[in-house]
C-alpha cells in the first residue's frame, strides 16, 4: 500500500505551490486501514482532505470562523459549480485495479475540480459561506429524510 | 491488514455489518465520531448509518453524537 499521506501531498502540491498554503498536519497510518489525512494551512483557510477507508473527502474551513466549522466539499462544488455531477465517486477495486489506483483516481479528480473551480477560495476570498450552508442545510434535510429520523 | 486490501467493497462491508449485528444484538450504543450531515451519498460511513437507521432501527440522541438502540 502506498502512503497515503504522500498521495495527497502529490495530487494537492499546487496548494503549497501556487497559493501558498502550508502543509499543518500529515498522518498516515497503514494498519488503521491505511486512513490518512492532510491539512493545508493558508493565512484566511484551512483544507483537509483525508482518506477514510480508500475514499477521499475534502473539508474547508474559514480561519475567520471562530467556531471552526468545516464545509463539506460536495456543497462547496455544488455553489461553485453547479451543473457539476457528484463530486463523490466511490469507485471499487476489481481484478484489474487496486485500492491505491482507486485512491489516486479519487485524489486526481478532487484536486481537479477544488483547482478549476474553487479558485476565489484558493485566494482566500471565501465569502459564499450563507449560500454554502444552505445548500449543506437542503442536502442535511434529504439525508434526515432517507434515514427515517427527525431532525 | 492485507486481507481487508484484498476485499472489494462488497466483502468489506459484509465483514463491516457482522460487526455492526454483533454490537446491536448487545443492545450498544454508538457514538458517532462524524456529524450525519457528513455522510456523502455511497461512503462507508452513509451506508453504516443506513443500515443503523432503517435496519437496525436505531434514533439518534437529541445531542447529534449518540445511536440509540430501539426501545
Amino acid at each position: 500500500m502506498k502512503d497515503r499521506a504522500d498521495l495527497i501531498v502529490k495530487y494537492f502540491d499546487y496548494l503549497t505551490k501556487n497559493y501558498n498554503f502550508n502543509i499543518v498536519r500529515k498522518e498516515f497510518d497503514h494498519q488503521a486501514m491505511g486512513n490518512a489525512v492532510v491539512i493545508f494551512s493558508s493565512l484566511p483557510i484551512e483544507i483537509e482532505v483525508v482518506i477514510d477507508r480508500d475514499q477521499a473527502f475534502i473539508r474547508i474551513s474559514s480561519k475567520t470562523d471562530l467556531k471552526k466549522e468545516w464545509f463539506n466539499f460536495a456543497d462547496i462544488a455544488k455553489y461553485y459549480a453547479p451543473l457539476l455531477p457528484e463530486v463523490y465517486v466511490f469507485l471499487d477495486k476489481t481484478m484489474n485495479n487496486s485500492w491505491d489506483d482507486v485512491v489516486e483516481y479519487q485524489l486526481q479528480k478532487l484536486s481537479q475540480i477544488l483547482d478549476e473551480y474553487c479558485k476565489p477560495i484558493l485566494k482566500g476570498e471565501f465569502l459564499a459561506q450563507a449560500e454554502i450552508r444552505k445548500i449543506e442545510a437542503e442536502r442535511t434535510k434529504g439525508l434526515f429524510k432517507k434515514f427515517n429520523i427527525e431532525g | 491488514m492485507d486481507v481487508w486490501d484484498k476485499l472489494t467493497i462488497a466483502e468489506r462491508w459484509g465483514r463491516n455489518k457482522q460487526w455492526l449485528q454483533e454490537a446491536i444484538i448487545r443492545g450498544d450504543v454508538f457514538q458517532l465520531s462524524s456529524q450525519i450531515s457528513e455522510a456523502n451519498e455511497g461512503s462507508g460511513f452513509y451506508k453504516e448509518l443506513d443500515y443503523m437507521f432503517n435496519i437496525a432501527k436505531y434514533t439518534i440522541h437529541l445531542s447529534g453524537k449518540y445511536l440509540i438502540p430501539p426501545q
